[in-house]
């Protein structure tokens, strides 16, 4: 049976108190036409385990949806700080445990394999050991049982969901990321509920194809919903660059309170959903944005 | 040729680099170091980003660690916990970290300024520099000096240094060899052998002593051979400039 849903349906599939985690590194791979979607919803009170994804937990943070956040690095690589994620920590709004981005990973991967904790090398010695804010404790030092050695081990973890955005999938929700895949293989495999967005919906036959570099299994998989350039206005490998000029319209309107509120007002709220949304945008503007297939950037981006 | 304050701590950084060496880096003044050494002194360096990206060879210079620039022309791309785990595994010759706030061990701060739960300053977080710090052979610390980033104490140890001094990486079960030097727009630092403790090593051009001191805000050795930093050469400055960051993008 194909999973193909609407973004509308697969966003209300997401509880109010939910823990979530998203795909993206940096300013490429967010599926950030699925978090307005969720912003238009209202769906609050979250819980986040971010590795990467900077922009999703922005955008939640900065409209008040999110309680609590595991974190291992949330910032914006060439602008600076996430202004609305530091304002809400600073002023007490917003509760984080911070971990290495291995340590995070690890969690993630430890839930992904059904065992209580892996074992790992950093954050010995350090107030990421030291400080545990979580609901859970993260870290502890075990004795190694084939050894004198003692270890540090992190605590599995299990989102309630996992949103991914990937480059192609099949009905089925068997999912291909190009380039670099972040960590989606440990995020998709630990969560309990797999929501896939996908630039394009192929045919079984074009994953087969493709089989060796499937990472999203389709046997995770719940929903999947067709969203094409659901990562504006970040990138996606081999699709699109990253929309610097609609970036840095985020990124000053987030110095306030009252930036951020007109902000998702005219971005987020004065559009009915995503197709409105890309149509506010303009086709010229979307078509700029493609990247050169051999280059894998715009063409006149240097 | 006169030459910029982030030039010489380009300079300065990449001599660290040696030929075959794999280097774990970020965006920023760090990668612009590297891409002087493959240029210069070290071609068989390899480059590893947190992103999962190993080895790439773009054609212009990346704004991202993910950038399409550096996934398009790498020699292997993967994901994050592949990175980090052949980083864990000992693979990684050189780390190149920046900072908000180090101590005299070099212990960093970039997670948060004044109370953890309540900071006067929320910073990005570790991200994968406590990984890199934790396993890595060696790491660099490269960083603007000021009395707000040179500090007796951080606030919050985000990355180890030399942790409490000397035996405190082994006891805590860190295997990789911690700070090896601190570049700063100032001068060149080390950690002596046996205190574990920061040591100016050589001042730039221009600098004294007395600059570097009120800098900083605790107490620094001095290298009893303490010298001036080489400045850059003709040739690397036109490498710089016309080759590696023509467009000013870090420089």
């Amino acid at each position: 049976m194909s999973k193909l849903t609407t973004i509308g349906a697969a966003a209300r599939s997401v509880a109010p108190g939910s823990s979530l985690t998203f795909s993206g590194f940096g300013h490429a791979g967010h599926p950030l036409a699925f978090v307005r979607e969720l912003i238009r919803q209202g769906t609050a009170d979250l819980t986040l385990h971010a590795i990467a994804e900077c922009w999703p937990a922005e955008f939640l943070v900065a409209t008040g949806r999110v309680s609590r956040i595991n974190l291992s690095n949330l910032m914006f690589e060439g602008l600076g700080r996430c202004r609305a994620i530091s304002r809400a920590v600073e002023e007490g709004e917003v509760a984080v445990d911070d971990h290495s981005h291995l340590a995070l990973s690890l969690r993630l991967l430890a839930g992904a394999w059904g065992v209580p904790f892996l074992p790992v090398r950093s954050m010995a010695g350090t107030d990421l050991a030291a400080v545990q804010t979580g609901v859970a404790p993260k870290y502890a030092r075990v004795r190694s049982p084939f050894s004198d050695d003692e270890v540090g081990t992190v605590a599995a973890l299990r989102p309630d969901v996992a949103v991914v955005h990937v480059n192609k999938a099949d009905e089925q929700g068997n999912g291909i990321v190009y380039g670099a895949m972040s960590v989606v293989d440990a995020q998709v495999r630990s969560a309990r509920k797999v929501i896939v967005t996908t630039e394009r919906v192929v045919s079984a036959d074009e994953i087969t194809a493709e089989n060796q570099v499937v990472t999203v299994p389709g046997i995770f998989v719940d929903a999947v919903v067709h969203t094409p350039y659901g990562a504006h206005p970040g990138g996606m490998y081999d699709e699109y660059d990253e929309d610097l000029a609609a970036m840095s319209t985020y990124y000053e309107a987030s110095r306030s309170r009252a930036g951020l509120a007109g902000y998702f007002a005219e971005h987020v709220f004065a559009h009915a959903d995503h197709a409105a949304y890309l149509s506010s945008l303009g086709s010229r503007r979307l078509f700029d944005l493609r990247a050169d297939p051999a280059l894998k950037i715009a063409r006149g981006q240097k | 040729m006169s030459f910029s304050k982030d030039e010489i701590m380009t300079v300065a950084t990449s001599r660290y680099i040696a030929d075959g060496d794999t280097v774990f880096i970020g965006t920023g003044l760090p990668m612009v170091a590297a891409y002087l050494a493959k240029a210069t002194h070290a071609p068989n360096v390899a480059l590893m980003f947190e992103s999962g990206v190993l080895d790439p060879r773009p054609r212009s210079i990346a704004k991202a660690v993910g950038d399409p620039r550096l996934v398009s022309t790498a020699r292997r791309v993967s994901g994050m916990m592949d990175s980090l785990l052949m980083l864990q595994g000992g693979r990684v010759d050189l780390g190149v970290l920046g900072c908000a706030q180090v101590d005299r061990f070099g212990n960093i701060n970039t997670t948060a300024i004044g109370s953890y739960e309540r900071p006067s300053t929320r910073l990005p977080g570790s991200g994968g520099a406590n990984d890199i710090a934790s396993c890595a052979k060696h790491h660099l610390i490269v960083t603007r000096h000021n009395r707000r980033t040179f500090v007796e104490s951080v606030d919050y140890l985000t990355t180890p240094g030399h942790l409490t001094g000397p035996g405190a990486r082994q006891r805590a079960g860190l295997p990789g060899g911690g700070p090896i030097g601190v570049v700063t727009d100032l001068g060149v630092f080390g950690f002596d052998a046996r205190t574990c403790e920061m040591v100016v090593e050589s001042v730039h051009p221009g600098v004294s002593l007395d600059d570097v001191r009120a800098a900083t805000a605790f107490e620094l050795a001095v290298k009893p051979d303490l010298s001036e930093t080489k400045p850059p050469s003709d040739s690397e400055l036109d490498i710089l400039r016309t080759r590696i960051d023509p467009e000013g993008v870090y420089l």
